[in-house]
């Protein structure tokens, strides 16, 4: 390699390979089916849902398309979440915000090492190694000790392979694990999370897959900003 | 003197040992977390094999939750409710009645602030919601006096 191909190698490295490290995923689609055992005691609850999802975190809108229990979207932005049936809006009701919890936020900041955790006051605790996996243990910040408990990571290969979520009196009430990833666009995306919440006798159990996902998709604008038809009376 | 000394002494230390338990870690060991989560995996396979095989079914043959008949429905106890459930997997938080904390302090000030503080559990994000309640009030205060200036302005100015 001469000197000339040499520098323009170092210059090529220097403009793209940072911008190729920070690159900022935005909108993720998919098609996704959920299934839901929730119990309170000896009665037990089931759902499924199935249909195809859309977010775009630069807009904050998160929209699903369902084809079962029925068909039917339901488009969740700033505090309202849309209920539209054969093009007419049945419902508009008040909801929460989005907020960085959310598995959608989470899946595009896979590239994020520690998944925003220090940005929000997090500090590490520890790091173990067990086999493959690295389990780093997180505290909240010191002023919530009382209110959060610790959290831990399980990595696996640098990917995300679990999160344990502990109240401050050590009852583990959160775990999720991600499997089956596929890299999509540079993008690790799990393509089964399994999610269990125990608290108070009562337990949630939630199997969410993804397939043919989509990461950053240019175009197609409508199905990440869809419309709102007026509420009929 | 000396016991006034010794006894402000013991009592920092014990709650400097109060503060280091309250910051010690309850999460568990590496290999007992790594067992929980295999006994999950197993479990899970097991609990949710009927709800596979509805899911089979309906994809299958594409039918809606009214083209099953009601012995299934029993059977899983299968609900069509989904608005928590799409709603926990979108992260969304519960903040009172679904108003952010803004518009709670806009409205009713100092009791919007209250109202907040005492309706969301004790987390971050209640920290957050009270801090915005507390903008809100401190700009709805400001609303309020430029409109009072305005309005006796305009009398002034008649």
């Amino acid at each position: 390699m001469n000197r000339k191909s040499l520098v323009l190698y170092i210059l090529f490295l220097f403009f793209f390979l940072p911008k190729g490290q920070s690159q900022d995923y935005f909108r993720f689609r998919s098609d996704f089916t959920l299934k839901e055992i929730s119990s309170v005691g000896d009665s037990i609850e089931r759902r499924l849902i199935i249909g195809s999802c859309t977010f775009d975190n630069n807009i904050n809108k998160l929209s699903y398309s369902l084809t079962f229990p029925h068909q039917e979207q339901w488009v969740i932005q700033d505090t309202f979440v849309y209920t539209v049936r054969d093009g007419k809006l049945i419902d508009k009701t008040t909801a929460p915000y989005i907020t960085e919890h959310s598995i959608f936020k989470m899946l595009l900041a896979q590239n994020l090492n520690d998944f925003g955790l220090i940005k929000s006051g997090y500090k590490i605790e520890s790091v173990k190694r067990l086999g493959d996996e690295v389990y780093v243990t997180y505290l909240p910040p010191d002023e919530y000790l009382d209110a959060l408990g610790p959290l831990v990571l399980i990595k696996e290969k640098k990917l995300l392979k679990g999160v344990i979520y502990y109240e401050p009196d050590g009852n583990m009430m959160f775990r999720q694990q991600l499997g089956d990833y596929q890299i999509i666009d540079g993008l690790p995306i799990p393509s089964e999370l399994t999610h269990i919440v125990e608290k108070d006798g009562k337990s949630i159990k939630r199997i969410l897959t993804f397939e043919k996902v989509i990461i950053n998709e240019a175009g197609h604008d409508e199905l990440y900003d869809l419309p709102i038809p007026e509420l009929s009376q | 003197m000396k016991y006034i000394l010794s006894l402000i002494f013991m009592v920092g230390l014990i709650s400097t040992t109060l503060i280091a338990e309250n910051t010690k870690s309850v999460a568990d060991s590496p290999d007992q977390i790594s067992q929980i989560l295999k006994m999950d995996k197993s479990l899970i396979k097991e609990e949710f094999s009927s709800l596979d095989a509805l899911e089979d079914r309906i994809k299958s043959e594409n039918m809606t939750y009214v083209d099953l008949d009601a012995e299934t429905v029993r059977g899983l106890s299968l609900k069509a409710d989904v608005s928590g459930s799409l709603l926990a997997i979108a992260g969304a938080d519960d903040l009172p009645l679904g108003i952010p904390g803004f518009w709670w302090g806009f409205c009713l000030s100092w009791v919007g602030i209250l109202l907040v503080y005492l309706l969301m559990e004790e987390s971050a994000d209640r920290k957050e919601q009270v801090k915005k309640a507390v903008i809100g009030a401190l700009v709805g205060i400001g609303v309020w006096i430029v409109f009072w200036i305005l309005f006796w302005a305009s009398f002034a100015v008649v």
